[in-house]
């Protein structure tokens, strides 16, 4: 059975010899290379050609994104597991996006780390209970209609049921010059002059 | 000389010279009427008396002619002369009447024998003595051109008219024919209105004078004088008051703007509302006054308010020639400048404190994120690879997963990564659903921050980020809310923030020193924003505006 290749890229080399240390104890896993940043991880690339990328997210040059989307791109095989410090849901769901197969603490146990890789390498996405919690928790919802943003949406509709600015700042807690904002600028998207036009118009748009 | 006196001294010697003018014009008209009317009907008195006599002497004689007889006792008076008579004729005989009365002789000669017929004074004194207009001293007399009294003398009734010498210039005149009435002494040496004529007879002459007292007709002339002088004085009188009452009106009003500036010398600047005169260039001067003193008023109360700093106050300056107010305007506009350079230099000196502690802050959370949570986690591995007991390997990692545990609590409280990484929305969220988590509030973010394009930098989502945080841990911590709502909209050119609770409320001004709301305004100060509370109870909201053409 071959080994599992692995690079891994961190800018504190202390870290690095730790988890390559940690690693290479195990008989199926081997790390190739220990790079200091995306850059370096880049030239090592045109040589080698790793399983798994272990990836810290801040470094110095080309941070763990920039390198998450430039091995998507380019390197559609290569399968990188984010391994980070930040235990905030916002950097677990960007690195998913970004087509991270897992996500580790960098605090991790060492049954963790090579269950994500051997999974990852397996061809399954590595995201502990606790980090997708978190990875949910953060994803905001962001489907909105063409047009409108989803705030000026809510304005419309209530402006359509004839509510007045006042009012419908006091609904949707925000100030009533937030309100008259969303108004005016709804007026300039659908070039129209008053509110009753742009209801007429954002109706017959099918936007409400 | 001040200008009541003046105006009365005008008015009164105007009015006295009039007064003396006319009163000195209308007396000697008067008089000079008088003189004529008293002349003229002394001399047609005495006309009459002279034709009387005359005709009386005349008739006489015509009768005495045709029947020439002689009395005795005429003949003897004849014979008694001193030189004989041979002419006919008529002839004054008084130098011989023995009681010195008027005796008139008729001598007729006829054949050698001459006849006499003597007239004695009773006719003639009679028609002299009728005194009808003539007043109380009036006498019509006859002369003899031996100046002797002829007639009786109505002031010396007892006395012979003879023996009364009469030489006066009267006299005189109407013997020598110059017939000029007018006023003479009489033979009493007293003043007369005098009117005269000449009696001639062939052998004698007489004069006739008709007489009054210059006294006596003086009298309505003096009692006119004392009118006129009556009426004069009156006139002046009433003259002195009438000066008197109109210099008031200009007196008055002047010496009304004499106190005025005066009082405006002494620094009192109040306008007056002044009584309207009846002048026009009065009411004018005063209108002149109390615009000046309303615009030095405007341009003192417009300098107390610069004085007092308040430099929105506005001034118009009332021309061009308004140096106090173009003065106060040009220091107005310095005080403005320094203002803002002071306003300017402490924003910037707040921003540069707050934006020097953000990147302290910064700066130690990336210290520590970066520095130690590495080595923590190097160290994390060493102890994993370490052959010893299970248990003491697992306490070590237990004690280091806390450490970094903690590391990323200090690292969140210095700054939030997600902030620089992620921006003000996700650490928002983030930090709104720990609440929400931690808490029973239902507490709800809005994001409505632009997800391309966003004019947002790291330094208003650090500000909005930490105003957040303090808006929501102060109504944790104090306001028993149980509902928050937070609304971040991103438009154009600025952010908008809006921040609801429905709990207890605040006073601002009460509340304002001990809290973070000092520092909250700061925040928004210093990024150009503006911010404002409502902060009522089960309605309390913060709103802020921060413009994001900022750069």
């Amino acid at each position: 059975m071959p080994s599992i290749k692995i690079i891994v890229v961190d800018d504190h080399k202390l870290f690095r010899d730790g988890l390559t240390a940690l690693i290479d104890k195990h008989e199926d896993l081997d790390v190739i290379a220990s790079l200091e940043d995306g850059v370096k991880l880049f030239e090592a690339l045109i040589d080698n050609n790793p399983d798994i990328v272990l990836l810290d997210l801040s470094m110095p040059n080309m941070n763990g994104f920039d390198v998450l989307k430039k091995l998507k791109k380019e390197f559609k095989t290569i399968k990188a597991i984010a391994i980070s410090m930040h235990d905030d849901g916002n950097y677990i769901a960007r690195c998913a996006k970004l087509g991270a197969q897992g996500y580790l603490l960098k605090n991790t146990d060492e049954q963790e780390l090579t269950t994500a890789i051997r999974e990852v390498y397996e061809g399954n996405k590595y995201f502990s209970q606790e980090i997708s919690t978190k990875m949910i928790d953060s994803l905001s919802e962001t489907n909105s209609i063409k047009k409108f943003t989803k705030k000026e949406t809510e304005i419309i509709k209530l402006l359509a049921k004839g509510f007045t600015t006042k009012e419908i700042a006091t609904k949707l807690y925000v100030s009533t010059r937030t309100v008259e904002t969303h108004r005016s600028n709804m007026l300039k998207k659908l070039k129209v002059k008053n509110t009753v036009e742009l209801i007429n118009k954002a109706k017959s748009l099918d936007l409400i | 000389m001040n200008i009541r006196t003046w105006i009365l001294v005008i008015i009164n010697t105007l009015i006295f010279t009039v007064v003396i003018t006319i009163s000195f014009s209308f007396y000697s008209l008067f008089e000079s009427t008088l003189d004529d009317k008293v002349l003229s009907q002394l001399s047609s008195i005495e006309r009459l008396k002279r034709i009387q006599v005359e005709d009386y002497i005349q008739r006489e004689w015509e009768n005495f002619k045709k029947v020439p007889v002689s009395s005795a006792s005429d003949s003897i008076f004849l014979s008694k002369l001193p030189t004989p008579i041979k002419n006919n004729g008529v002839y004054d005989f008084t130098e011989f009447s023995h009681d010195g009365k008027l005796l008139i002789g008729l001598v007729f000669v006829q054949d050698d024998s001459t006849y006499i017929k003597l007239l004695n004074d009773t006719f003639i004194q009679n028609v002299l003595l009728e005194r009808t207009g003539m007043g109380s001293s009036g006498e019509t007399y006859l002369v003899g051109s031996d100046f002797r009294l002829r007639s009786a003398s109505r002031f010396f009734p007892e006395e012979a008219p003879y023996s009364i010498i009469s030489e006066t210039e009267s006299v005189k005149n109407a013997f020598e024919n110059k017939i000029e009435k007018g006023i003479y002494k009489d033979y009493r040496n007293i003043e007369v209105y005098s009117a005269y004529h000449l009696i001639e007879f062939p052998n004698f002459k007489f004069v006739i004078l008709s007489e009054i007292d210059a006294k006596e007709v003086a009298i309505p002339l003096k009692s006119m004088q004392k009118k006129l002088i009556i009426i004069a004085i009156s006139i002046l009188i009433i003259a002195l008051f009438l000066g008197n009452y109109l210099a008031q009106f200009i007196s008055t009003p002047l010496n009304k703007m004499k106190k005025e500036i005066l009082e405006m010398t002494d620094g009192n600047y109040k306008p007056v509302r002044y009584k309207k005169s009846s002048f026009k260039e009065i009411d004018e001067v005063l209108k002149a006054l109390t615009e000046l003193k309303v615009s030095l008023s405007s341009a003192i109360s417009f300098s107390k308010d610069v004085g007092n700093m308040n430099l929105d106050s506005n001034y118009k300056p009332k021309s061009n020639n308004d140096i106090l107010g173009h003065s106060l305007i040009k220091m107005q506009e310095k005080l403005i400048e320094y203002q803002n350079k002071i306003n300017f230099a402490n924003t910037q000196r707040k921003r540069n404190l707050i934006e020097g502690q953000e990147t302290e802050r910064k700066r130690l959370s990336q210290e520590l994120h970066d520095g130690i949570g590495p080595l923590l986690t190097s160290l994390r591995f060493y102890v994993e690879s370490l052959n010893i007991d299970a248990k003491q390997k697992n306490d070590a990692k237990e004690i280091i997963d806390q450490t970094i545990a903690e590391i990323r609590r200090m690292v969140y409280d210095l700054m939030p990564p997600t902030l620089i990484d992620f921006g003000v929305a996700a650490t928002l969220q983030t930090f709104v659903n720990l609440i929400k988590k931690s808490t029973h509030i239902d507490i709800e973010f809005d994001n409505g921050i632009k997800e391309n394009n966003s004019k947002i930098d790291d330094t208003i989502s650090i500000s909005v980020f930490r105003i957040c945080q303090e808006l929501i841990n102060n109504t944790i911590k104090h306001s028993k809310a149980t509902k928050i709502r937070i609304s971040i909209t991103e438009f154009d050119e600025l952010l908008s923030v809006f921040y609801f609770d429905n709990g207890l409320g605040y006073n601002l001004e009460k509340v304002e020193t001990g809290s973070g709301l000092i520092n909250i305004k700061e925040r928004v100060e210093i990024l150009n924003g503006a911010i404002h509370f409502t902060p009522e109870k089960k309605h309390a909201t913060v709103e802020f505006e921060i413009p994001l053409t900022y750069a």
